[in-house]
Formats: C-alpha cells, sequence, structure tokens
C-alpha cells in the first residue's frame, strides 16, 4: 500500500487517473473516469461478475453531453471476455453524431475479435494501438 | 477380443494386451488432435472461453436449437447452458427467439458475428491440420484416412 491518503472510499468515478495499486484486488475490475482524454480508464478483468459494472459505467459516459470523440485506455486490462468488447462496440454505435469511441491499447486477442467478427468496422469505432 | 488388430505389439497370444495398447493409442491421438485444435485458436486468447466455443460449434452444427438439446449437447444442466446462453447473447453471438409454434419454447442460432467466429474457428483449426497432414507420407495420409473411416464406421455401428 501507498502510504499517503486513504480514503474510505476509493474514488474511482472522481475523475482521476488511479496510481498503481499493486497487489490490491487483482482480479476485479477498476473503473476510472478521465477528463482529458474524456472517457474511462479501465484496470483488471472483465467477465461476467464485473460486466455489469462495466456497462453501468459505459451508460454514464454515454449520458454525458459531450460532443468530442471518447476514448477507452484498456492497456492495463488483463482479460476481457467478448460480452464486455461487446458492450464496448455497443457505445461506438450509438454516439451518433460524428462522435467515436477510440479503444486504446486493446490486447491482440481482442483485435483479433474485433477483425474476424467485423466489428472493427462498426460505425464510430477506432481502434488505437 | 482376440486377433482383432494385426501387427499389434505383444506376439502370440497377446491380443488382449495389443488391444489395450491400440485402444491407449487412440486415446493419446484424441487428446493430441484436441490440443492441435486448440492451440489453432491460440491467437483467440481467452477472450472466448472453451466452453463457450464448444457451445457455438454446437449451434452451428445444429442450425436451430432449444435450450434443452444445447444441454442435453454439452452434458451441462439446463441452468448451466441458460447462463451461458446469457453470456453468449450479451456478446452478440447468439440469437435467442420464441419458437413460431409454441411461444414459450425458446430457439438459439447463431448471430452474423457468432457465423464468422465460428467459420474463422473452423478456417483456423483446418490450416493447422493441414500443416501437420501435408508433412506425413502419401501412405501415412492414406492409412489415416481408412482408420479414421474405419473408427466412424464402427461408432455409427455399420460393419
Amino acid at each position: 500500500m501507498l502510504s499517503g491518503e486513504v480514503s474510505e472510499h476509493s474514488g474511482h468515478d472522481d475523475g482521476h487517473e488511479n496510481g498503481h495499486e499493486d497487489g490490491q484486488d487483482e482480479g476485479a475490475l477498476r473503473i476510472a473516469r478521465t477528463t482529458r482524454p474524456p472517457g474511462l480508464s479501465l484496470a483488471g478483468e472483465i467477465d461476467d461478475v464485473t460486466y455489469p459494472a462495466l456497462v453501468a459505467a459505459l451508460d454514464g459516459l454515454a449520458r454525458d453531453r459531450g460532443t468530442g470523440d471518447l476514448h477507452l485506455d484498456l492497456s492495463r486490462v488483463v482479460f476481457c471476455d467478448v460480452a464486455g468488447l461487446r458492450a464496448m462496440v455497443g457505445l461506438a454505435e450509438r454516439l451518433g453524431g460524428g462522435r467515436r469511441l477510440v479503444l486504446h491499447a486493446p490486447a491482440p486477442p481482442l483485435r483479433t475479435v474485433l477483425r474476424v467478427v467485423g466489428w472493427n468496422d462498426a460505425r464510430g469505432l477506432v481502434v488505437e494501438p | 477380443m482376440t486377433g482383432t488388430v494385426p501387427g499389434g505389439p505383444g506376439g502370440p497370444g497377446g491380443g488382449a494386451a495389443a488391444d489395450a495398447d491400440v485402444v491407449a493409442f487412440v486415446e493419446a491421438g484424441a487428446e493430441l488432435l484436441r490440443e492441435v485444435c486448440d492451440q489453432a485458436l491460440d491467437e483467440l486468447g481467452s477472450t472466448v472461453p472453451p466452453t463457450q466455443l464448444r457451445a457455438l460449434l454446437i449451434v452451428d452444427r445444429f442450425g436451430r436449437l432449444n435450450l434443452n438439446t444445447l444441454a442435453q449437447e454439452m452434458r451441462a444442466s439446463n441452468s448451466a447452458a441458460s447462463r451461458l446462453c446469457d453470456r453468449l447473447q450479451a456478446s452478440g453471438l447468439i440469437v435467442r427467439e420464441a419458437a413460431a409454434r409454441d411461444r414459450r419454447e425458446v430457439v438459439i442460432s447463431l448471430s452474423e458475428a457468432g457465423r464468422r467466429l465460428v467459420g474463422w474457428a473452423r478456417l483456423q483449426r483446418r490450416r493447422e491440420l493441414g500443416r501437420i497432414v501435408a508433412a506425413m507420407s502419401p501412405d501415412g495420409r492414406r492409412a489415416l484416412l481408412e482408420g479414421l473411416a474405419a473408427f466412424r464406421a464402427a461408432l455409427d455401428g455399420s460393419p
């Protein structure tokens, strides 16, 4: 644990990029809202247990009245099943108004699924290295 | 149970032992084939767990089927199969709809995305198997085909 401020709430949705929390809750999914760029930073595992939390966070993102692109940082996602990926693609499809959802650093297997299934052609989805 | 396997090890009087050897060999072969097929899909990582993939292949084989049939084919309980279908539907890989003749019955089929994934998986497996088969001698390939055909015939109950 880092010494310093440890409040009751981990404050995952307060707009701060969360730091490294090594060894803590390795199996869970940590979701942080990011402001620059606007979107979410995800870390951990996206599976049937954490799926509802992901969907809620994506829905929250969709409700925001922004105008620009939204970004998902997946660089610290260690596991993501197809349902999680589908939820992200679903958000991209319903953004509309020329807005796009940018996936950053999805793991190679996720890229394979996107390509094989054809979701990388989904309207409003951009996949970045 | 004697003398059914010519050329097996064990020499005279070793018929039963030879059978056991052949059976063990076939079992090892089955495991090996499964491993090769799984390895062919390494690119997917763990995004599609083996159970989900198995379910998708079964749905593809049937075209359309109900939950009971899927559960039977997977040797799973109805509730386990139902949870699996929840995941596959959230994944956009299967479609569930009410049967035309009985609205209470739910019919499962592959979505377009599911069809693409299954098609790709089969292609990857065939590529991997093809690489290995191509490295076999023509005689070996012929023997493999004959052996598999005989196995299939025995399974189906024909002589």
